[in-house]
């Protein structure tokens, strides 16, 4: 197995559970938060708000015209 | 107000649509990219602006809250998923060749090179972006 073979499989078991925490928060609301209530909580503050959306900007830019 | 409120996302669904067919079709480092992602963003600053003005208007504006706590346990999960991505972007940012530690930029290049690729990448982060607004919208309705 290669570097590059160890590093996609590493993307790709974080990928699953990115998608397994979202499962998880649909059936188990109580044991993980929704995306929608963990993203409120950050931008219930100022900086949290400024934050997000910047990065989300930042993002954008990032992977489609620059 | 619902009639209106059902107008606007289909307005949003469309129009999400029509950037997304439009993105597929650009280059990065060309004016088309430029002003497709331009657009989004301006749509999102306006989007994010005319919330925070209206919240502001709303009863109780100035008491800032989330609505029911939830035990900290219960984001750690999130928590633990977010830290675990930025080391792993940071790692592999720092260590070369690019070939062999591939960022989530570089993995993103290589989806971006077809056009549907290209389309999956701009949804995924045009919902995103609207996980954000909706976040904030929600935040407008559950302040007291």
């Amino acid at each position: 197995m290669s570097t590059r073979d160890l590093i996609l499989a590493v993307w790709t078991v974080l990928g699953v559970c990115v998608v397994g925490c979202g499962v998880l928060s649909v059936l188990r609301p109580a044991a993980v938060v929704t995306p929608r209530v963990a993203v409120g909580a950050l931008m219930s503050s100022w900086p949290g708000r400024v934050f997000l959306v910047l990065g989300w900007m930042w993002l954008g830019w990032h992977l489609f015209a620059r | 107000v619902v009639l209106s409120r059902q107008v606007a996302v289909v307005a949003a669904i469309t129009g999400a649509c029509g950037l997304t067919a439009a993105a597929s079709f650009t280059t990065p480092f060309t004016f088309g990219a430029d002003l497709i992602v331009a657009v989004t963003l301006v749509v999102m600053l306006v989007a994010q602006v005319v919330v925070e003005i209206l919240s502001r208007r709303g009863p109780g504006a100035s008491d800032v809250t989330t609505g029911p706590s939830r035990k900290f346990r219960s984001y750690f999960a999130w928590i633990v998923v977010f830290g675990a991505f930025t080391a792993l972007e940071l790692f592999t940012y720092f260590e070369h060749p690019r070939g062999a530690y591939p960022t989530f930029s570089s993995l993103s290049d290589e989806l971006s090179a077809s056009q549907g690729g290209k389309a999956l990448l701009f949804v995924a982060w045009l919902c995103l972006g609207w996980l954000f607004l909706s976040a904030s919208v929600r935040k407008r309705r559950t302040d007291p």
